[in-house]
């Protein structure tokens, strides 16, 4: 079994170091907010969303078991923020049209930064116009490259849930890559 | 979108935040939760001194004790033996106070054991009723049945010497 990288960080970060929590943010800061971003698409919204994600570590410091993967931890947080704001409807500010542009270039730069394969960035594009779940599930199981079981736990599902999850969400991919001429 | 430091501070920031909200929140349930403990003596204190100020102690039995008949002026005591449908009355000074004498005897005694008399006052139906009329007519019920005496729908527990001489006494006296 490979080692937990983020949950020797996040010890680190409970006996007192606090570079654990600055590893931990450049381990999955960019990873998180993408991620929270297939929610809410928005990307001040996702960066809002996963600080607070990331405030829980340091609020909650007792939730942790270490028997998950850390990384499937803060996911399920990041998660449960999205569907918390999607549930409280616009909590957060709007935002001006000149701030769109930036947050529009800076999107394409975590991107870029993020999605080192052209294919993965052509799919990212596509994924756009799925369902909230399917892009969820797509995000984690290709993305992120989650196993079925750490998926399951982010999504708060079952692993033959999210088999089928994964099956629809494939299916739908491929009709809409169809349908838009996607050069792959 | 934010630099990592920018990031991290804002993250940091919130923190410092929230827990400066919940050391306020803190602050404020203690106020409250004293505030509250305090209204509670206060209720509790009202209550064992105003309300109930004839009662020195805070035991539920013998706050439920009244007050006693002899300090009253009594102008009647009707006795009904229920089973036989006989009435007798006592008008004479002398044999009103003895009555009432013993009356207050056991209700000093009296304890309580139950504030629903149905099912007792079933049970000890046709014993005896004793009437005590005082001048002005407000007047006071107390059921006696072997073992039991109701009164206010009140059921206090009766020994059975008590209750043998009160039927004694009862009995040892004509009507008027």
């Amino acid at each position: 079994m490979l080692p937990d990288i983020g949950a020797d960080c996040y010890r680190r970060y409970l006996e007192g170091d606090e570079s654990g929590f600055e590893d931990i943010l450049d381990l999955y800061k960019d990873h998180l907010i993408f991620f929270i971003n297939r929610y809410v698409s928005n990307l001040s919204i996702a960066e809002e969303l996963a600080e607070d994600a990331f405030l829980e570590l340091l609020i909650h410091k007792n939730r942790y078991n270490f028997k998950t993967s850390f990384k499937t931890y803060l996911f399920t947080i990041g998660r449960n923020k999205a569907i918390d704001y999607a549930r409280r409807g616009s909590r957060y500010k709007f935002i001006d049209i000149d701030e769109v542009v930036e947050k529009s270039e800076s999107y394409i730069q975590v991107e870029e930064k993020l999605l080192v394969d052209e294919r993965k960035r052509v799919v990212n594009e596509a994924l756009g116009s799925l369902k909230e779940n399917y892009r969820a599930v797509l995000h984690l199981v290709y993305y992120e490259e989650l196993s079925y079981e750490e998926a399951a736990k982010v999504m708060k599902k079952n692993r033959k849930q999210i088999e089928n999850l994964v099956y629809r969400a494939r299916k739908a991919l491929r009709e809409v890559l169809e349908k838009g001429n996607y050069d792959l | 979108m934010k630099s990592r430091e920018e990031f991290k501070e804002s993250i940091y920031r919130k923190r410092d935040l929230y827990l400066a909200r919940r050391k306020q929140r803190r602050k404020v349930a203690v106020c409250v939760s004293s505030c509250a403990a305090c209204i509670v003596l206060i209720v509790s204190l009202v209550a064992r001194f105003v309300v109930l100020p004839e009662n020195k102690t805070s035991d539920a039995t013998s706050a439920r004790v009244p007050e006693t008949n002899a300090d009253r002026s009594t102008s009647l005591v009707k006795v009904h033996y229920v089973d036989k449908n006989v009435t007798k009355e006592y008008k004479s000074e002398e044999k009103v106070n003895t009555l009432v004498e013993y009356l207050d005897k056991i209700k000093m005694e009296m304890r309580w054991i139950g504030g629903d008399s149905g099912n007792i006052h079933d049970e000890n139906e046709g014993k005896m009723i004793v009437e005590i009329i005082f001048k002005g007519n407000d007047t006071k019920k107390y059921v006696i049945g072997n073992g039991v005496i109701v009164k206010d729908d009140c059921v206090y527990y009766l020994s059975n010497e008590d209750f043998e001489g009160l039927i004694e006494l009862i009995g040892s006296m004509e009507g008027d």
